[in-house]
């Protein structure tokens, strides 16, 4: 039996990300993928992703895994809370290309119309609970929370397994991202550093404990990684690496071509 | 494109800490994927054993009819 035939060992210094697909047979792998469908066919990783209505939500998880979720930059796009499954391809590992569905819940958006709230919060409460992870989205340039913490205040069985993300920090004032890098100018940095101080003490406040708040630029790619990464940590631990093996998305990908060389 | 000394090292600053965001996440993810790949090696290996033990029932019984 092949598949405990070696394994990357980082104290040894194997790259951590080594495919471990190289160490197995074919007739292996295919009981990998075969597991694979079996497994994660009949309970599909699932993200939730809520916050006010206009801060990115369907944006941020297209950047992440290339679906392709609608977006409306002038009316509410998601009008009901949907569980999408979207079919999306494993890149890495002893199942690369096996299609396997990612259940995107993308809630509509808390704050839109004063009539529909009560509802969503109840979809939110039903559509919440089997979700692997939790993604909270506050824009940045909105500087009124009070919304976000009644929201936030309503669905405190899930205070624990959320993660927060500031999106559209590419609108902070004022407003001079810095193209050849690809990074915030030195005075928006200084401004969401402000923001994220802000927003970090008035969610610990609702939510009892204080928060890690990253800031991200979907449109930009800024940040996706630290993202990503607390995705992963907030994920339960049996199944993070399914995250790990659909994520498509690179920062490199977002960096000017005269940069690439620096990030080695 | 000409980059200032700032501009460098925000880069710089910045690609380590995506970089070591990527490392975490894979770092984070390993030890459940090895876990899982574990089981499916386990499920498989107890599936050969069932199946070498049904197969040696049946060429036992076999033979003792035979005799």
């Amino acid at each position: 039996m092949a598949l405990f035939k070696s394994r990357p060992n980082r104290d040894r210094g194997d790259d951590p990300e080594e495919d471990p697909a190289a160490t197995l047979s074919a007739e292996d792998i295919e009981k990998v993928k075969s597991a694979f469908r079996v497994d994660f066919g009949a309970n599909p990783p699932r993200i939730g992703v809520i916050g006010i209505s206009g801060t990115g939500k369907s944006s941020v998880i297209n950047r992440m895994f290339r679906t392709n979720l609608l977006v409306s930059h002038t009316r509410a796009g998601t009008k009901g809370f949907l569980a999408t499954p979207m079919s999306v391809r494993i890149l890495k590992g002893p199942a690369k290309d096996e299609p396997i569905n990612l259940v995107v819940v993308d809630a509509p958006g808390l704050g839109e119309d004063v009539r529909k709230d009560p509802g969503y919060l109840d979809q939110y409460n039903q559509h919440l609970p089997p979700c692997d992870v939790i993604l909270w989205l506050t824009a940045a340039r909105n500087r009124a929370v009070s919304l976000d913490q009644q929201y936030l205040a309503r669905l405190k069985p899930f205070h624990d397994r959320i993660i927060f993300g500031v999106s559209q920090v590419d609108l902070v004032h004022p407003m001079d991202w810095n193209t050849r890098i690809n990074l915030p100018s030195v005075a928006m940095e200084e401004n969401i550093t402000d923001i994220i101080a802000d927003r970090t003490q008035k969610f610990a406040d609702v939510i009892g404990r204080r928060p890690e708040l990253i800031p991200l630029s979907a449109s930009h790619g800024y940040n996706l990684e630290a993202l990503f990464n607390a995705m992963i940590s907030s994920a339960p631990q049996t199944r993070r690496f399914v995250f790990d093996l659909l994520k498509n998305f690179s920062y490199t990908d977002f960096i000017p071509a005269e940069l690439r060389g620096m990030a080695r | 494109m000409s980059l200032s000394d700032v501009d460098v090292e925000r880069a710089r600053y910045q690609l380590a800490r995506e970089e070591y965001n990527r490392r975490m996440a894979a770092i984070q993810s390993k030890p459940s994927f090895l876990g899982w790949l574990g089981r499916v090696g386990l499920e498989v290996i107890v599936a050969k054993i069932v199946a070498w033990l049904w197969g040696a029932i049946k060429a036992a019984f076999g033979l003792a009819a035979a005799v």
